[in-house]
């Protein structure tokens, strides 16, 4: 049980100039990128991982949580000014975003866009700091059987959401094991496939594998797809109405049952390893303009339908961090690279986090609270700014973005060896984007790797190697059954439901 | 896009036959005391692999593959290429000279012309991290 002096410890920590700072400059990192298509926080975070080996943990973590929040608010920005999403969660806020740009009425779309993040963001915010303590306690009473038995079902039901299909999400997961398994053996400090490169003696380089497969791969393919160096224009008219440009509080009060519908959905999707911030936000707006009195206004710049999506594709931000710090299982790149942020600092995520390291979860959760309000007034003075950084041409930024892999990826490991698997993981990035492996998944996979060959000593060791013995642990039992219920239903049940559809339609449709 | 499906599923069930047949063997040592033998996890993957890869086979998924056109693919090839090219240049040439020409090789790749973005990712961008890092940070660079 954590007691109050570590609770407002941790959250007083929070205002420690350093930690303010790193924070504001990771929720303004965050927006600058989330503005730019193709870029995105997912990539940046992967880049500043090596940066933030400088830092303390909470300012570490602090501005890694910022530059994510920071990108959901961003996202939004091209997607309602050039209809071109910075973030993929943000196509849902094109459909209602971009009919209001052409309506004349951009700022007022760009303004709640930010309100509605902020509210979703706020609102998983708080469930989480609700609900994470005794998640938490819940999780420690799981033992090693249990817990591995959770990273199979986690396994499987991230790769059956992630992956074009379960069966490629397996192979995602299984290439991670196999190279998570690169390096010293932890058993008996035996070197595995280093091919007698001992550099590789502690493993494949985590931040290089990171910023190589999800950075570098997707940078490859937006340079090899990029034939021209410009963008387009934007342009606010400065004669519009006071109306156009504004929120009143009126009308944002008139969204608030899609504003909470999106908090809710993003919140218990978010909660979900591997459903995802775009599902959650699809979802919403489909709720919403259902729910509509007028749902026939839905994709002509019905801000109800921007409220809906960008509360929704928030929210799952703050609950992204539930299975995390509780489980230390994460659902989304994101997570996934907070976990390596947290393993470069000497922390283990999981339920022993609360115990251990208290003070830091409580500094988390405040800085977690602290962005959404920087966010906020940084969104506020900074969306004419951030509208004219889309039209930075996007030559200069992909550059930039390699070279920053390049610097990353050699102070991860401190020396060439980072760059070269970093150039190693880019191809098989690369590679299974094309072929539709999802990257994600390998990668979630590369960092629990180790965890999970440790769980599975630890049970063999207490099973004795005797399946019968899993009789005695009946919460792993069913999440086994559950396991090869998720692969059965998103294996073979849906795909075979998918194919009726096609033949029906192709039946019924005319010739 | 159904046979680059099914050759990149065999090339994969060859590999990881590969992984298991020969790398495993020769590259991790086989040590049968202790609670797991140091093969045993890089084992169940690339079993998993071939396994996996031979359902794929035969069952291939419902969403086809979206490969890159070939025009794409040596596009990409030729990024790949030239970043190679510049990180076996790093330790040799050091950072700041190599870091601005690839800039410039990717910019001019990507079709930017114009001569203020060209001298910014060339004179600006690569001094300003070279500062950050080396000043700020206090790390080194190649």
């Amino acid at each position: 049980m954590i007691d109050l002096a570590t609770v407002v410890a941790g959250f007083g920590d929070v205002f420690a100039p350093t930690n303010l700072l790193f924070i504001a400059c990771g929720v303004l990192l965050g927006q600058f990128v989330g503005a730019m298509p193709g870029i995105g926080p997912v990539i940046t975070m992967a880049i500043a991982i090596p940066f933030t080996f400088v830092m303390q943990p909470l300012a570490a973590i602090g501005f890694l949580v910022g530059i994510n929040k920071g990108g959901s608010v961003g996202g939004a920005i091209p997607a309602i000014l050039i209809n071109t999403p910075g973030t993929p969660d943000a196509a849902a806020t094109a459909l209602d975003g971009y009919p209001m740009t052409k309506q004349g009425k951009p700022l007022k779309a760009l303004r709640m866009a930010l309100y509605s993040s902020i509210t979703g963001d706020t609102f998983s915010d708080i469930v989480l700091i609700t609900v994470a303590v005794p998640l938490a306690a819940v999780a420690l009473k799981m033992g090693p059987v249990e817990i591995f038995a959770l990273m199979i079902f986690a396994f499987s039901v991230i790769a059956g959401l992630l992956g074009d299909s379960v069966t490629k999400g397996l192979i995602a997961v299984a290439l991670g094991i196999l190279l998570a398994s690169v390096g010293a053996d932890p058993e008996h400090a035996s070197p595995r496939l280093i091919f007698g490169e001992f550099e590789l003696f502690d493993g494949l380089p985590v931040a290089s594998v990171a910023i190589g497969a999800l950075a570098v791969s997707e940078i490859f393919r937006r340079v090899a797809e990029t034939r021209t160096g410009g963008r387009p224009t934007v342009h606010f008219d400065p004669k519009q109405p006071a109306e156009d440009r504004r929120v009143s509080w009126a009308e944002y009060w008139s969204c608030r049952f899609a504003l909470m519908r999106g908090a809710l959905f993003g919140t218990a999707i978010g909660a979900i390893p591997g459903a995802g911030s775009t599902a959650a936000a699809f979802l919403s707006y489909a709720s919403a303009k259902q729910a509509a009195e007028n749902p026939e206004s839905f994709g002509k710049g019905n801000i109800k339908g921007v409220a809906a999506t960008e509360s929704a594709n928030s929210a799952v931000a703050g609950a992204d961090f539930i299975p995390l710090l509780t489980l230390g299982l994460p659902g989304s790149a994101s997570s996934a690279l907070l976990i390596g942020a947290f393993i470069i600092q000497g922390i283990q995520p999981g339920p022993l986090l609360f115990e251990e390291q208290g003070r830091l979860i409580y500094g988390l959760f405040g800085a977690m609270i602290l962005a959404n309000m920087l966010n906020f007034g940084i969104g506020l003075f900074g969306l004419r700014l951030w509208a004219r950084i889309i039209t930075a041409p996007a030559a200069l930024i992909y550059a930039t973005a390699m070279i920053l892999c390049l610097v990353g990826a050699y102070l991860a490991a401190g020396g060439m060896i980072g760059i070269h698997v970093m150039l190693g993981a880019a191809l098989l990035g690369y590679a299974m984007r094309s072929l539709g492996y999802p990257v994600v998944v390998f990668i979630i996979a590369f960092f629990l790797g180790p965890r999970f060959e440790l769980s599975l000593a630890q049970t063999l060791i207490l099973t004795d190697g005797d399946p019968r013995a899993f009789v005695g642990h009946p919460v792993a039992l069913a999440l086994f059954v559950l396991t090869l219920l998720v692969i059965w239903w998103m294996g073979i049940e849906v795909p075979r439901r998918a194919r009726r559809r096609a033949a029906r339609n192709r039946t019924s449709s005319p010739s | 896009m159904v046979v680059i499906e099914r050759l990149t599923t065999l090339g994969l069930l060859l590999a990881g036959l590969a992984v298991y047949r020969v790398a495993i063997p020769t590259q991790v040592e086989d040590i049968d005391y202790g609670t797991l033998n140091p093969r045993t996890i890089p084992q169940i993957a690339a079993l998993a692999i071939v396994t996996l890869a031979a359902v794929q086979l035969l069952l291939p998924a419902a969403r086809p593959v979206d490969a890159p056109s070939p025009r794409g693919l040596v596009r990409a090839l030729a990024v790949f290429v030239t970043v190679t090219l510049a990180v076996l240049a790093l330790p040799r040439v050091g950072f700041l000279p190599v870091s601005a020409g690839l800039a410039l090789a990717l910019c001019l790749f990507m079709g930017e012309r114009r001569l203020p973005w060209l001298i910014l990712s060339v004179a600006v961008i690569p001094p300003g991290l070279w500062l950050v890092v080396t000043r700020l940070l206090d790390r080194s660079l190649p």
